[in-house]
Parts: C-alpha cells; sequence; structure tokens
C-alpha cells in the first residue's frame, strides 16, 4: 500500500505501465488505471501552470512581459527574448542577495526553535497527565483564535519596549510560539499507542528521554510538515518585517520584493523575477524532506 | 503509564510536564496573551491609535456591534467563503493526499507549487485568469461555448472565484498533513486487514479513515479558523467589493482599526470572532472525542 | 540518520541563541534614551557655536523613483549647514506606507519627521500624531505655495504639512494611433475636450487601432478601473458648478455627505461613468498591466511624472498628453506627500528646522538637481525650464488653473476608501441608485463621529 517511490521520471513510467498490467486482475482497479494518467497529468496542469506563466515572465524585458497576454499563445509562456537582466539588476542593484540570505537564516532559526519548544509542549499535553492539561491546551489553542492584525500594535508595542526594534530577534521571536504546530504535533503523539511509552517507562527511561529519544522518532512525519509549513510561513512574512525593521541590512525577501512596487511604476520584471528565485529554495527544501513522507512509521515494536 | 507510588510519581510527572511546557508558555504569555488582554481592555474603551488617548465606554462597543448591519453583512460574507473554501479543500487534500502517496513524487512537489508562491505575485496571475474582457479562463470557456464572466467583478462571483484560488493555494498544506497521517499509519494495519480479505475502498473505509481522524479534526479546525480569518487575499485582490460582496470580517476589523480609527470597536468585533471561533474549536474537540 | 537530524536541530538552536544574544549586544535599541532636549524656544541661533548638543533625526518616506538620491541630497545640504544634525532616512516600500503609517504613530518612538500624504494630513492632525507648522513660514511662503496643498493641510487655522512637491493628472494618447485615425488632440488646457467630446474621438482611434494582437482599449488608468478617488471622482465634480454641492462634493464641515454625492448631476456623472465602461466598452473592467505602453491602448490618464516611466521603461512609444477632460466644470485633482513632524519626536524643533527647510526653495532645488519632481511652490513652477515647454507645461497650467484639492478633512481617509470603492463598483457595473445610496449611508454614519 505504501510505496517507496523514487523521483525518476522512468521508474514512475513504468510504474504506471505496470500498473496499466494490473487490469486484467479486476475491474475497478481497471478503470482507475486508465484513468490514472489523465488525472495526474491534469492535476499537474491545474496546479504549476499558473506557477509556468510567473517562471517564463522572470526572463523576459519589461516591454514583453504583459504584452502577449491576451490572445493566450505559446507566447503568453514563453519568452521571445530570454534575458537574465532582471536577477543581474535584483542581485547587483538591490542587494537581493542579502535579502534571501537573511530570510534564510530567520526561517532555518524561526523553524527549529518553533518545533523544538513547540514538540516538548505538545508532547506534555498528549502523553503527561496533569492537572489542568485540557484547560492549558484550550489556552493555546485559543491563540489562534484572535485576528493578528487586532494585536498587531500591542506586539509592535511589547517589541519596542523590549528594546528589540530593529533586530533579528524581532523578526523571529514572536512567532517561535506557534500554536497551530503545537496543536498538529499533539494530535500525532496522541495517536502513537501507549505501549511504546509504557515499555520506555519500565526500561527506566526519564520523561524528557521518553520525549526525546522514543516519541518525536515517531512523529517525524508529522515533524517535517510542521517544519515546511513554518518554513513557508516564515518566509512569506512581510507585514511584521516591514513593521519591526527598518535597517536596509535587516530586509527579507518579500520586503525587497515589496519595494518594486513604488509610486510611480510597479518594476513587474524585477518582481517575477524574484517572486521565482523566492520559491525555489522552498522547492529545493521540499524536495529534501519529502523522503520523509513516504518512508512510513519507523517503529514498529508494537503488534 | 504504570503507576505505582502516585504521590512521588505524579510530582516528578507534574515536574517534567512544567518543565516541559514552560518555554512555549513564557513565549505564548509575551507575544501573545499580554496583546491579547490589552485587545479585550480594549473593547471595553474608544481608544484612539495615533494619539493614546482613550475613554471608558462599558459594554458600548458591544452594543454598537449588536445592531452593525456591516458587522453582519461581512459575518455572512465569512460564512459563505468558509462554507465554499474548507470542505472543497479538504476532500480535495484527501484525494490528492491518496493520489501522491502511490503516484509520482514529483507530483507532490508541484501540488505545493502554489503554497510557496507569493500572494501578491499570485493575486496578479489570478487577476489576470480572471479577466472580465480578456481573461485566459474566458478564452478558455469560449472554447467550449460559454459565454465570458465576470468572475471578480461581478458581485455573485467573486466570492467562489475567491474561494477557487484560495484553493489552489492551500490545498497543498492540508495535503501534507493528510500525507503525514497516512505516512504514520503502521503498516502491519494494513496487512492485518489486507489478510482478512478486506479490498481497498473498505481499507480507506475501516482503517485509513478512523485513523486519520486526529489530522481531520486537526485540519477541520484550523482550515475553519484560517477561513474565518481570511484577509490578505481579499485585501490585495478585491478589497471587498464589488458591492461589499467579498467584504469579510477581518477586513473590516482593519478597517475599523486602521482606517476608520476605531481600535476599540475593531477590538470587540476580535473578541466576538474569537469567542465564536472558540466554541466551535472545543465542540468539534468534544465532538471528536466522543465517538 | 535519526540521530543526525535531531542534532543538526540542536546545532541550529544553540546557533539561533548565540545570534539573538551577539544582536541584542552588537545593536544597542535603536530608540535612544535621549537626554531631554534642550528648552526648544532658543535652538537655533541662541546657542553660540561651542557645545552644541549633536541630534539625529530620523526621516520616513515612501520609495519611489529616485526619491532616495534626491531626499539624501536635500539632507547633505542641510546637514552641511547644520553639523550637529544627523538625518537618517527611513524608506518604506510605496504600497504599504499607507498602512504602517498609523501603526509606527502609535508605536513609542515613530520617525520625527515622517511623509504624509496630504489627503491624510488633516486627518493625523485631528487624531493628535503630528504637531502644527506654527512659525516656519512666512506670509510670503504660504501665498507661493500651491493653493490645494495649503487647504489640504490645514486644520484649524495651523498647517500641519510642509509643501514640499506636487502631482497632478493628464491623458497621456498615443500619438501614432491619433495620427492614423486623423484625430487631433487638444493642446492647452483651455482647449480641453469635455467627457462626450473624448468618448467620440477616442473611440474612433481605439476602433481605428484594432489589430491581430488582439483588442485596443480607448482608455486605461494606473490600475483599472481606478480605485482611488483621485482618478475617479474628478469627473463626478466636474458634473456641478464651481461651488455648488456636486462640485464640493462633500458639505464643508466635512461631516455630511447625502446631497452633494447624490445630487441629480452626480447621478448624471455616475452614469457617465459607467458608461465608459459598460456602454461604450471604452474602458477595461479588469486590470491591464501596460496596456499604454505596450500600444494596447490608446490614451492612459496619469499622474505628471509617468512620462519619464515611458520613456524608461518603453522608450519606443511615442506619446503625448493632453488634459484631462471633464463634463461641466474643468476640474483636476493635486495632491502629494508633505513632510509632517511626529508629537511624539523627542527633537520636535530640529524636525521643524529640517521641515522648513525641505519646502524652501533650496531646499526644493537640492532635491530637484538629483530628481525631478513638479515643486509646490508657485514661483519655482513658472521659473523651472522643463514645466514651460510641452508637454510637461499642460500639467503646469492645470495646476495653476483647474488644480483642486480632494474633499478631504478629519474624515478624508474614510471618504476616500468608501468613495473610491463606490467608483470601481459604478465602474464594473453596479446598480447605480442602490450603490450610491448605500455609500452614502455608510459614508454619512462614518462622518458624524467628527461633527
Amino acid at each position: 500500500m505504501i510505496d517507496s517511490d523514487s523521483n525518476l521520471p522512468t521508474v514512475m513510467y513504468s510504474r504506471i505501465v505496470g500498473r496499466r498490467s494490473d487490469r486484467l486482475s479486476g475491474p475497478r482497479r481497471g478503470t482507475w488505471a486508465v484513468l490514472r494518467l489523465p488525472v495526474v497529468v491534469g492535476v499537474a496542469f491545474f496546479f504549476v501552470f499558473p506557477y509556468l506563466w510567473l517562471a517564463g515572465s522572470a526572463f523576459r524585458p519589461r516591454e514583453e512581459i504583459f504584452r502577449y497576454v491576451n490572445p493566450v499563445s505559446w507566447r503568453t509562456f514563453i519568452p521571445l527574448a530570454p534575458t537574465l537582466d532582471n536577477f543581474r539588476h535584483l542581485f547587483l542593484e538591490r542587494n537581493f542577495g542579502r535579502a534571501l540570505a537573511n530570510s534564510l537564516l530567520i526561517a532555518i532559526v524561526t523553524v527549529a526553535i518553533t518545533l523544538f519548544i513547540g514538540s516538548m509542549i505538545a508532547f506534555a499535553l498528549a502523553r503527561i497527565r496533569f492537572p489542568g492539561r485540557e484547560i492549558v491546551f484550550v489556552l493555546i489553542l485559543a491563540t489562534i483564535l484572535i485576528p493578528f492584525e487586532t494585536i498587531m500594535v500591542s506586539v509592535f508595542l511589547t517589541v519596542q519596549r523590549l528594546g528589540l526594534f530593529d533586530t533579528y530577534p524581532a523578526l523571529f521571536l514572536p512567532w517561535v510560539t506557534d500554536a497551530f504546530i503545537i496543536f498538529l504535533l499533539r494530535q500525532h503523539f496522541r495517536d502513537i499507542p501507549d505501549e511504546l511509552q509504557d515499555a520506555a517507562i519500565v526500561d527506566g527511561c526519564s520523561l524528557f528521554r521518553v520525549y526525546w529519544n522514543v516519541m518525536l522518532p515517531n512523529i517525524r512525519p508529522a515533524l517535517v510538515s510542521a517544519a515546511f509549513v513554518k518554513f513557508v510561513f516564515s518566509w512569506d512574512a512581510f507585514l511584521w518585517p516591514l513593521i519591526v525593521t527598518r535597517d536596509p541590512d535587516l530586509t527579507v525577501v518579500q520586503l525587497a520584493i515589496s519595494r518594486l512596487f513604488t509610486d510611480q511604476n510597479v518594476l513587474w520584471e524585477l518582481i517575477f523575477a524574484g517572486a521565482f528565485i523566492g520559491t525555489v529554495p522552498l522547492i529545493v527544501l521540499f524536495l529534501l524532506l519529502q523522503r520523509y513522507y513516504v518512508e512510513g512509521v519507523v517503529t514498529s515494536g508494537f503488534n | 503509564m504504570a503507576i505505582r507510588r502516585p504521590s512521588a510519581h505524579a510530582i516528578e510527572r507534574y515536574r517534567s510536564a512544567l518543565l516541559l511546557s514552560a518555554p512555549a508558555l513564557v513565549g505564548l504569555a509575551i507575544f501573545w496573551y499580554w496583546p491579547t488582554i490589552q485587545a479585550v481592555i480594549l473593547g471595553f474603551q474608544d481608544y484612539n491609535l495615533m494619539s493614546g488617548s482613550h475613554a471608558w465606554t462599558g459594554f458600548e462597543n458591544y452594543q454598537t456591534a449588536a445592531t452593525d448591519p456591516l458587522l453582519r453583512l461581512t459575518f455572512l460574507n465569512t460564512v459563505i467563503y468558509f462554507l465554499m473554501e474548507v470542505p472543497l479543500q479538504m476532500a480535495l487534500a484527501l484525494a490528492l493526499a491518496l493520489l501522491v502517496q502511490r503516484g509520482p513524487a514529483w507530483l507532490r512537489t508541484i501540488i505545493l507549487v502554489p503554497t510557496v508562491t507569493s500572494m501578491v505575485v499570485v493575486s496578479v496571475i489570478w487577476g489576470l485568469m480572471y479577466h472580465p474582457n480578456s481573461g485566459l479562463i474566458n478564452s478558455l470557456l469560449a472554447g467550449v461555448g460559454v459565454p465570458p464572466q465576470p468572475f471578480l467583478t461581478s458581485a455573485q462571483q467573486a466570492m467562489p472565484s475567491i474561494a477557487l484560488l484560495m484553493i489552489w493555494k492551500n490545498v497543498g498544506f492540508s495535503m501534507l498533513f493528510f500525507l503525514a497521517g497516512l505516512v504514520s499509519i503502521p503498516r502491519n494495519y494494513y496487512e492485518a486487514a489486507a489478510t482478512d480479505g478486506a479490498n481497498s475502498r473498505q481499507l480507506l473505509r475501516y482503517v485509513t479513515l478512523p485513523l486519520l481522524r486526529g489530522t481531520v479534526v486537526f485540519l477541520l479546525i484550523t482550515n475553519t479558523v484560517t477561513a474565518f480569518k481570511v484577509f490578505t487575499p481579499i485585501f490585495l485582490i478585491t478589497e471587498g467589493g464589488p458591492i461589499n460582496a467579498t467584504r469579510v470580517v477581518v477586513l473590516y476589523i482593519f478597517e475599523n482599526a486602521f482606517r476608520f480609527n476605531k481600535m476599540g470597536y475593531a477590538a470587540a468585533i476580535s473578541v466576538l470572532l474569537a469567542l465564536f471561533l472558540l466554541i466551535i474549536s472545543v465542540y468539534s474537540l468534544r465532538a471528536s472525542r466522543a465517538r | 540518520m535519526k540521530i543526525r537530524l535531531r542534532y543538526l536541530f540542536v546545532l541550529v538552536l544553540a546557533f539561533s541563541f548565540a545570534l539573538a544574544a551577539c544582536q541584542s549586544d552588537a545593536e544597542e535599541p535603536v530608540p535612544e534614551p535621549a537626554p531631554e532636549p534642550a528648552p526648544a524656544e532658543e535652538v537655533q541661533e541662541a546657542a553660540p557655536a561651542e557645545e552644541v548638543e549633536p541630534v539625529t533625526l530620523r526621516f520616513m518616506f515612501p520609495e519611489g523613483a529616485g526619491r532616495g538620491p534626491g531626499f539624501e541630497s536635500a539632507i547633505a545640504a542641510y546637514e552641511e549647514m547644520n553639523p550637529h544634525i544627523t538625518i537618517e532616512m527611513e524608506s518604506v516600500p510605496f504600497r504599504e506606507y499607507g498602512g504602517l503609517l498609523p501603526v509606527q504613530f502609535a508605536g513609542d518612538s515613530p520617525a520625527d519627521v515622517a511623509l504624509v500624504d496630504s489627503s491624510a494630513v488633516i486627518s493625523y492632525a485631528y487624531n493628535g500624531a503630528i504637531v502644527p507648522l506654527d512659525g516656519i513660514f512666512e506670509q510670503s511662503d504660504v501665498d507661493d505655495f500651491l493653493p490645494s496643498l495649503v487647504a489640504q493641510s490645514t486644520y484649524e487655522g495651523s498647517m500641519y504639512g510642509a509643501p514640499f512637491f506636487i502631482s497632478t493628472q493628464g491623458v497621456f494618447y498615443n500619438v501614432d494611433m491619433f495620427a492614423a485615425a486623423g484625430v487631433a488632440a487638444p493642446t492647452s488646457v483651455e482647449e480641453a475636450w469635455t467627457w462626450p467630446e473624448f468618448v467620440e474621438n477616442v473611440s474612433k482611434v481605439a476602433a481605428s487601432a484594432e489589430s491581430d494582437e488582439g483588442d485596443v482599449w480607448g482608455l486605461v488608468f494606473l490600475s483599472n478601473p481606478p480605485g482611488s478617488i483621485s482618478w475617479s471622482l474628478p469627473v463626478v465634480r466636474s458634473n456641478g458648478e464651481p461651488g455648488s454641492n456636486t462640485f464640493m462634493a462633500l458639505s464643508p464641515d466635512g461631516t455630511e455627505v447625502s446631497g452633494y454625492l447624490d445630487t441629480p448631476e452626480a447621478m448624471e456623472a455616475y452614469q457617465f461613468w459607467q458608461d465608459l465602461y459598460v456602454e461604450h466598452g471604452l474602458a477595461p473592467q479588469g486590470d491591464v498591466p501596460d496596456a499604454f505602453g505596450n500600444g494596447q491602448a490608446a490614451t492612459m490618464i496619469s499622474f505628471s511624472a509617468w512620462g519619464s516611466v515611458l520613456n524608461n521603461v518603453f522608450p519606443d512609444l511615442n506619446w503625448d498628453i493632453m488634459p484631462i477632460p471633464y463634463l461641466e466644470t474643468h476640474v483636476v485633482h493635486a495632491s502629494h506627500f508633505m513632510p509632517t513632524v511626529a508629537s511624539k519626536s523627542d527633537h520636535q524643533e530640529e524636525a521643524k528646522a529640517f521641515v522648513q527647510f525641505l519646502s524652501s526653495i533650496e531646499g526644493f532645488s537640492a532635491y530637484y538637481d538629483v530628481t525631478s519632481d513638479m515643486p509646490a511652490r508657485v514661483s519655482l513652477l513658472n521659473e523651472l525650464e522643463e514645466f514651460q515647454v510641452r508637454p510637461l507645461s499642460i500639467f503646469k497650467d492645470e495646476l495653476l488653473t483647474v488644480a483642486y484639492a480632494a474633499p478631504g478633512g478629519p474624515g478624508g481617509a474614510i471618504y476616500a476608501e468608501i468613495v473610491g470603492a463606490l467608483m470601481l463598483d459604478i465602474a464594473q457595473g453596479a446598480d447605480i441608485e442602490a450603490a450610491v445610496e448605500a455609500a452614502v449611508t455608510e459614508l454619512d454614519a462614518q462622518l458624524a463621529q467628527f461633527g
């Protein structure tokens, strides 16, 4: 049921072909095998197609960007006079490299701290019985219910009063306690069978050891999802960096992109190029992480 | 957890729980609870954001909210958005998770591409695709003989158009969580069921779905909350128009706070929204446990 | 692998705490706990050359083409004359500027000097975020400033914003398309077309310019349909006599729009605005970026600095400018960002002195040496060469004869928001009667608080 798929398209192809021969084994499977390829292609097209336009535009000179939007033809997607000027301009004249580095650094730090402190409390909430834990959990959940726009000014004042205005910590400290992540990890900790924990405790492990050595490895897929989502969240943040930083050296990617909307002109060619580079690290990250989605549960020391 | 000597063990347990929880609780206290308490207090004031001057007004903001036709309208709009976005997004996410779990690896990545694409750029691209006079979608529709649709410029179609866009953008995240849930299901559960002669539909019904319950509850609650707090796409694309058709609660909160300079009223609406969501969430959690 | 992943995790964690620690060591929090400023009155002349406390002012402005270098040049000139003053520039992305301003004013230490859009100056003054600039302008200065800016920054008898630069609107048109269709555009403000004339002529041009590349729009704006009243409201106001309710579009005390936005003349103008989109199909109901630059539109209504953008981005385009059309009374909107001084600033006197310099002739000249923008002073407008010749002279003539401030007052921001959305809805085909009634009701309710 759970395939450990490889990335190689050739393997994929043989798999599809292989499945197709299953058709003989039963009618339902057969229909699926026939539908499968069109479904996969259709789904892929639906999700990737606006992005193709973005990617194509990143390599166009400005006067070409919107010229072929309508009527739609191959020219809508493929640059007629491809150029790297947009990227050159971003990196040489707008210090985009610094923004990328800042975003990367902040995202990594945010993710690491969030997962660490989030998984600790999630473990406590899911697997340790203590009085009031339901209330604590609901209180944590409650933090995702208030729209950030409402408390933004208060958080901004707090950051200013802590002396963090215009510093790196201002960019990640408010975000490292994430109720979504705590909630997600708690759900996954709860799904782990009790036998595992009991066995470890009988073996004399402390609760921290149970958390670190036994439980964390068992929710790796959830940790990876959480890491990815948090990374994307941190990467996309821009209202907050806009408010708490002024120093050009602290600029993050989304802020650098939003600087391309000036009051006189929208620098579309640079915006598309910036958005294109801005997504590449995330796609690479996901490609690196995605093997954790196919491995299946590590420990099966229970039955 | 085998408990032999309750007292000593229990104390040890509480201590561990406290230590493990402390960092997160401190962070929450500083950056969430304190500002939230302030917001709750603001709800009872007439507060001027810029000068900081304020006057206590008791429940006046809440009384205003009770009779504010715009609040009612924006709340209804938000409910409509929620109904259009969340069920479809969840169903699609589960279907995609099942598809890509067995399917090609690159498909997983492709479905996640929209989630990592900046909202600003997404709004430009979809704005052009939805263009009433010359958009791509209308070109495609013309190919099958459908007359041009107004999409974002029509009060009837604007909200569904935005919901579709957001499903496209967000479904990857939900799929990811379903995948994490699917992968966490121990392989031997399936093996056992298969040995008992279960077919694939029965496996889905009796093994996969029940074991995904934690994930489903998580996604249902978080997607609901996210849908009720929808703001950025609407702010970027329609700003509440046409004719208020996409004016949602958080946009209204934002307008009151930063444009109408009625921070106190904005805070009161936020408190009401949060209470509403809290009731829904707690109810869902309870319901999921009862079964 | 299990183990490696977790150790990596710990490593990053340790690293991040180190980072946090050294950051807060290295950089003291920006709002320096300033020693109380000297008694404000005798700052400038009273203190002899010895021992002047050095002062750092923070100056925040929205990013714009050439604005950074322009202000750098002005600041350099000022710092040279005032060695004890250092001015730090904080340039903020333009699109987010309007949203950031209230938040930063709500904070403990807003920038000492910030540019504020002229339409919002009175509203910030009303809310106590900025201080009156009394005493920094001579009467001769006030007489020299463009009246629309003075009007937009004066609240309860004091000016809160310093006129510095100005922007207004014109119709950019594609010269080749007009020539091909045999249509001659007006060449001076006196000859400006009325809107019906515009529709007739431009429809002809657009029809003759149809190509295989697709339709050619008659008219586009910077964004389509325009959401800001700068572009759309003059159409409505122009359908009233000068001084009439339709023309004012807001009661003089700024608290009422019924009887102003819903007069028969106004309703007629809304219908015309909708016809432009629906009936004549002259303008697109959704955005078409770069349509004018790409030759997909015959005309574009844009602001005065747009010409330099066109020259940069679409150097091959053959364009010219004609004045904005009107229905009965010729009216265009003129506005721009204005320097203001924050009431929470610890250095208000120094900040005011800097603002005074900016709005002086020397201040604008230092800026203009590097970046061309239209000055807010009539004397400079009549003096600087590029505004005496076409095409830019059209803007100058509009400014001196038919430019008015957008309706404003303490509720200006709310007014702009709701009326802007109304005009957008109408362009997209909304039922006019119902939309106007809803907007007027909401706006009257909102504006009542300023009574």
